[in-house]
């Protein structure tokens, strides 16, 4: 059957057939699968892309910078991601608004989101959560009274949704998006999970592309930038920076800066650079010396007991942790905490069983620790000591540990080739010659220095 | 006022898988949200725009069977919109073609906050 007679105004009529048959194989079999309540339905359509990792670079790399459904690899972005929603639901014949949020969640980022509405109830679908919701106007409430904020939203309707599809898709108006800070991709990698972001801002002629880097073990986050821009000599400039930040909603909520470099050179003295460690708060500073020392038990792979815990710890532990909660004399600080680490060791178990594995083995050793020397966080103990009397052996030693996995993350992984198609692309846009992200020096130097000490 | 049915819980209920395929096809060319949507059609339209019978007839029975309907027996010749479900939902802001952004946030990263927390030797298993 062709329905190429019927002069409909339904969204199949407006895509190409590619896409047609995508999504009526999608929609049909989420029909057979759906218990056929409108949540499971919507619940199915959001899982159609669960599979995915996140990321804008797929997208780039291909030339194609928005893409149907169908066109999705591995990787998509939230506008593909509600492009899906919107399209399937229409499908299957739900009503949808199509949504675009800014300052989402009180970050420069935007948003996007479908809504479906039932009588007078509303479900927002936003990656893999469906959950009713209560429409304010810079807000959504939820069930739970969790609020999510945002500036402005915009509702676009049918034929928007489409044009911006075949607008945005060949990247003559990727500037647009960059002007608000852009999430690159989000990979795992050995060691850390590493995260890009672009932002250009037009005013000021300053292109950034950002690097996170957060530990499995850990959990510390550091960051990598480089600027590049005009300065008022009218010369193109570059800067490298690394430190330690915090992320609050996937943005940089606050950060350290460790190291800095100017056209490829250091500001300043980088004695007085690596002095980073004194200026950290007390759990920081713990964190980094129990790293450096359990990075350099755990460098050569050595099965030391109490560091590298089998199979059969890890899930005592848990269990441990787990009836713990259930006791009345646990405070409220340290129940909370052991709550947080069982969550995050059973999210990653479903989607990284290594990087659960290195953030679990970390906190047993930290907790063996702990045990073995009783602290406060008076700064008093001895084996503490040892690392806090010389914060600038220990920082530099945690550095270099740190730079070797960002290093690890950075060649294993095509992670610079987005950044580079964006910095020419913006060349030739605005005629300026940025410079190209580079981090190699940067790595060079705190090699050379830490080798050293 | 007229109560509505979605039009899925109607496609859930074709149990052929190349049936509900066509039919789904038909409902997302034809932009049909509601079983009266659907029933607002007549037969013949739907056979002069290449419906094929198996399908015809399974539409027509649940159409009966389930929703106490039937096609509308008047020749259409071009859509009329459909009654749609009560909307309480109005846009705030009108879109702007100017913020036409691929973007933006990601799905909230499992490690994004990792508590710092020492002193708890006690809760370790050994």
């Amino acid at each position: 059957m062709t329905f190429s007679t019927i002069i409909g105004s339904g969204i199949l009529s407006k895509l190409p057939p590619t896409e047609q048959q995508f999504l009526l194989t999608h929609a049909n079999n989420i029909l057979q699968q759906s218990s056929g309540t409108l949540e499971d339905l919507c619940r199915n359509v959001a899982n159609i892309f669960q599979d995915k990792n996140y990321g804008w670079d797929e997208a780039i790399k291909e030339n194609r910078w928005y893409r149907y459904p169908s066109e999705v690899k591995q990787q998509r972005f939230c506008s593909e991601e509600a492009l899906k929603n919107y399209l399937l639901l229409q499908v299957l014949g739900i009503p949808v608004t199509y949504c675009l949020l800014e300052n989402y969640k009180g970050t420069s980022m935007a948003h996007e989101v479908v809504i479906v509405q039932n009588e007078n109830n509303h479900y927002l679908i936003d990656w893999d959560q469906v959950v009713p919701i209560t429409i304010e106007p810079e807000a959504f409430i939820l069930t739970n009274n969790e609020k999510i904020n945002f500036k402005t939203m915009y509702c676009l309707p049918q034929e928007e949704v489409l044009k911006r599809v075949i607008t945005l898709r060949n990247g003559e108006r990727f500037l647009d998006a960059v002007e608000c800070e852009q999430i690159l991709f989000r990979k795992e990698t050995p060691e850390g999970q590493l995260q890009g972001s672009v932002k250009y801002d037009q005013k000021l002629k300053i292109l950034d592309f950002t690097f996170v880097f957060i530990r499995y073990t850990s959990g510390l986050r550091f960051y990598l930038r480089h600027s590049t821009g005009i300065d008022e000599e009218n010369k193109t400039y570059d800067c490298q920076e690394f430190g330690l930040c915090d992320l609050k909603h996937c943005e940089i909520s606050n950060e350290i800066p460790i190291l800095e470099f100017d056209n490829g050179n250091v500001c300043g003295d980088i004695n007085t650079q690596l002095h980073y460690f004194e200026y950290l708060d007390i759990g920081q500073q713990r964190s980094i010396c129990m790293e450096a020392m359990y990075d350099s038990l755990c460098r050569d792979h050595l099965s030391i007991n109490g560091f590298i815990a089998g199979d059969a710890e890890r899930d005592e532990n848990i269990t441990f942790w787990k009836i713990a909660l259930e006791q009345q004399d646990i405070s409220s600080d340290a129940k909370e905490t052991l709550q947080r680490y069982i969550s995050i060791y059973e999210q990653l178990q479903k989607v990284n069983p290594h990087a659960a594995q290195r953030f679990l083995d970390f906190r047993i050793s930290q907790f063996a620790f702990d045990r073995l020397f009783p602290t406060s966080l008076d700064i008093n103990e001895k084996y503490w000591a040892q690392y806090e009397t010389n914060p600038f052996t220990t920082g530099l030693i945690y550095l270099s540990s740190a730079m070797r996995d960002l290093g690890q993350a950075f060649s294993s992984e095509s992670v610079l080739e987005t950044s580079n198609i964006l910095t020419k692309s913006l060349c030739q846009k605005i005629g300026i010659e940025f410079k190209p992200c580079n981090f190699s020096e940067l790595f060079r130097i705190v090699n050379e220095f830490s080798t050293t000490y | 006022m007229t109560q509505t049915q979605p039009i899925f819980g109607l496609l859930r209920r074709i149990e052929d898988d190349s049936i509900r395929r066509e039919a789904l096809t038909l409902v997302g060319y034809l932009g049909i949200q509601t079983v009266q949507g659907l029933a607002n059609y007549s037969k013949q339209y739907l056979v002069n725009n290449d419906i094929t019978p198996e399908t015809l007839d399974e539409l027509e029975r649940l159409l009966t069977a389930e929703y106490n309907l039937n096609f509308n027996p008047q020749e259409r010749t071009k859509q009329i919109p459909e009654p749609t479900p009560t909307s309480t939902y109005h846009p705030r802001v009108p879109y702007q073609p100017r913020s036409v952004r691929a973007s933006g946030a990601p799905p909230p990263s499992i490690l994004e906050s990792v508590p710092h927390h020492f002193g708890l030797g006690k809760y370790l298993k050994r």
